[in-house]
């Protein structure tokens, strides 16, 4: 195989290298030494040809979210739905010393095709693992925005939709350094959702209703 | 005739400027490893971006140093803002031995 060589501190251009790669920052470079010409140009979507294949994989080994947490959650936006008929959100937490799995409604402005958050400010040692937000009485699918918000986000990203049955619709996915991978939901909780759980009221003073977006006329039918 | 004067004059501009390119990335390549050398003489920080730790040799690297650096290990939103203990700081701030930085997102979107 030609050499792999590295862009760093030590990187000396090589001048006896008929052809190598150089990995930078922005990428797998292919370089040359030819009688005719010097040149370095991106390997553009190819590896070295030398090396084996990979197909993108994630093992989970998330903390486990327990039923009632996650009843609680979907309560909660089953309470937003039918009183405002909006989205909201939840954030997932992990307590790194107890090792407990909570919950945070953190502060937000929904209407019924958005929800935006701020994401909450978590004390040391507690981390946000995944959140959870609603599509109301609409499916459980991840939408454009969905897929953009959580591109830098690692974690578990979990919809429920469907709140006018039940049980709800449920979609999860794990996201890492960019890369989506769907998961089933019963992978992520301690037991199989059963039904709605209480909720704190207070929780509803976290949400700011706002007016819906415009709607466009989208493939012969009025929609967001 | 005088096109054909243009298009040889055309392809001597052309190999030039080649030229001048591979000598720009070598420079450029030379600049990026002076750099990266820069950042790694001194202290440690503990940085922090959403559920990634870690303890980086950055003291006396800018905020901006840092994210271009480090992107990728720490998965940094492209919108994120820099708290250096507690406090918002732009990306010229430079950090501090006694520093904590922490990378946070400003706000999120659903829908």
């Amino acid at each position: 195989m030609s050499k792999l060589l590295k862009l760093n501190n030590e990187f000396e251009w090589p001048t006896k290298e008929g052809m190598f790669y150089v990995l930078t920052s922005k990428g797998l470079m292919i370089c040359r030494n030819h009688q005719f010409y010097e040149s370095c140009v991106p390997a553009r979507g190819r590896g070295p040809s030398g090396l084996e294949e990979v197909d993108p994989f994630i093992l989970p080994n998330f903390p486990v979210i327990p039923r009632a947490v996650f009843e609680t959650i979907v309560g909660f936006f089953s309470h937003v739905a039918n009183t405002h008929g909006t989205e909201a959100s939840a954030s997932l937490t992990y307590d790194m010393e107890t090792k407990e799995v909570g919950m945070v409604i953190p502060k937000q402005k929904a209407n019924r095709v958005h929800v935006s958050y701020e994401p909450p400010v978590l004390p040391e040692g507690v981390v946000q693992f995944g959140d959870v937000h609603s599509h109301v009485f609409g499916m459980a699918y991840p939408s454009g925005t969905d897929v953009h918000d959580e591109e830098h986000v690692p974690g578990i990203h979990i919809i429920v939709g469907n709140l006018d049955k039940d049980p709800p619709g449920f979609y999860a996915a794990a996201v890492v350094d960019q890369q989506r991978f769907k998961l089933e939901i019963d992978e992520l909780l301690e037991e199989p959702y059963v039904c709605l759980g209480g909720f704190d009221m207070g929780w509803m003073d976290n949400i700011e209703i706002t007016p819906d977006p415009p709607m466009k006329w989208i493939e012969g039918a009025w929609g967001w | 005739m005088n096109k054909q004067k243009t298009v040889e004059k055309t392809k001597d501009e052309i190999k030039t400027e080649e030229k001048a390119s591979l000598t720009k990335i070598k420079r450029g390549m030379k600049a990026a490893a002076a750099r990266i050398h820069q950042k790694t003489k001194d202290g440690v920080v503990r940085v922090t971006s959403g559920t990634y730790h870690e303890e980086l040799s950055v003291v006396g690297a800018t905020i901006k140093d840092v994210v271009s650096t480090y992107a990728d290990s720490l998965d940094l939103h492209p919108e994120c803002v820099a708290v250096v203990n507690g406090n918002p700081e732009n990306a010229d701030y430079v950090i501090k031995q006694e520093d904590t930085l922490i990378f946070v997102r400003p706000s999120g979107e659903k829908g």
